[in-house]
């Protein structure tokens, strides 16, 4: 079940890989449907997925890698097709004065996103430690401020779904 | 609908029911309409899952004998059709193919209960040697049991939509449904 208060009725429509989509009744969207997608590997939903133009339901049907197709109503009843692109977070990294400005951009709206850094590159990601929890706003957009600290080693930084 | 790299396969309404697919990247949609699900007033072909060169769905009989899955391959415009006639409800026969992934496909069944009605449980066909093997399958465990009045389901309908590798995705409903 899709997490969050009142989401209701979440058949899984298709598979691909560790990525499984489906739909459910968004509480956020007054109760239209909208597409998920859960990932079988870290078990995070990423959720309110939506065609823009819908002005009610959207059915997320099929997954192919990062590919997923759907369909929704216009107001007119009828049907249209939709494939689109699961959004993959891009982080950015400037230095100003002694701060480190982190900006997070192409995330789903409302979702949660950690940066997490390691001095070594080589360990797996969800060993890398979590240096900030943020949450895309509505332009799936965040950034985040880190002091820089003195003799700081050489450090590497990168997004995650998980803390 | 299904996607499998750049093929979607889908259904629309003309009036009456026709598959597709659609090379993304292209203006071409195919129809398509299992021969045995279409005439010059009818036809009723849902194509709904794709892998490689495989679509997979479902047609309802001209002559209303039931509703059968299908296989049509891209490469050389074949449909095969599938059925299992063991889990006819002795009226007729209900298969929907809905996913596949290689050799593998899912999907739905029915059975019937007397006086209760028609649920469904999910199969798992592997392509094998020009046919199939098959079995079925369904969530949650059989030792639930639902009442209804003096008559008992030993399960609950689950629909089996998609499959990767060796992983199923589907949904079934509970009591409240």
């Amino acid at each position: 079940m899709v997490p969050g208060p009142g989401n209701v009725d979440c058949p899984l429509t298709g598979i691909s890989g560790n990525n499984v989509v489906g739909y459910y009744g968004d509480s956020s969207h007054s109760y239209y449907d909208s597409g998920f997608i859960y990932n079988l590997t870290n078990g995070t939903y990423t959720t309110s997925i939506r065609d823009p133009l819908a002005p009610g339901n959207t059915f997320l049907e099929g997954i192919s890698g990062s590919t997923l197709v759907g369909y929704y109503y216009d107001s007119n009843g009828v049907v249209h097709g939709f494939v689109a692109v699961v959004p993959v977070p891009i982080l950015s990294l400037k230095v100003v004065g002694a701060s480190q400005i982190f900006t997070a951009t192409n995330g789903v709206a409302g979702t949660s996103c950690f940066i997490v850094d390691t001095t070594n590159p080589t360990l797996p990601l969800n060993q890398w430690s979590e240096l900030s929890s943020n949450v895309f706003n509505a332009s799936g957009v965040f950034t985040y401020t880190n002091p820089i600290v003195p003799n700081m080693p050489p450090t590497f930084y990168g997004l995650s779904k998980t803390p | 609908m299904g996607i499998s790299g750049n093929v979607v396969s889908g259904y629309y309404f003309g009036p009456q029911l026709h598959g597709f697919y659609h090379v993304l990247g292209t203006t071409n949609y195919v129809t398509l309409d299992v021969p045995a699900g279409t005439s010059s007033t009818y036809s009723s072909t849902m194509a709904n899952g794709v892998s490689g060169n495989n679509i997979v769905g479902y047609y309802q009989a001209t002559n209303y004998s039931g509703t059968y899955g299908f296989i049509y391959n891209i490469a050389t415009s074949n449909y095969t059709t599938l059925n299992d006639a063991a889990v006819s409800d002795g009226s007729s026969t209900y298969f929907q193919a809905l996913g596949i992934d290689g050799t593998n496909i899912v999907g739905n069944v029915s059975s019937s209960v007397a006086l209760v009605g028609i649920y469904y449980e999910s199969f798992l066909a592997t392509l094998s040697g020009g046919g199939y093997n098959y079995s079925t399958f369904y969530y949650p465990s059989p030792s639930q049991v639902q009442n209804e009045g003096s008559y008992s389901l030993t399960n609950y309908t689950t629909r089996a939509n998609g499959i990767s590798g060796p992983n199923v995705a589907g949904y079934w409903e509970d009591e409240n449904f």
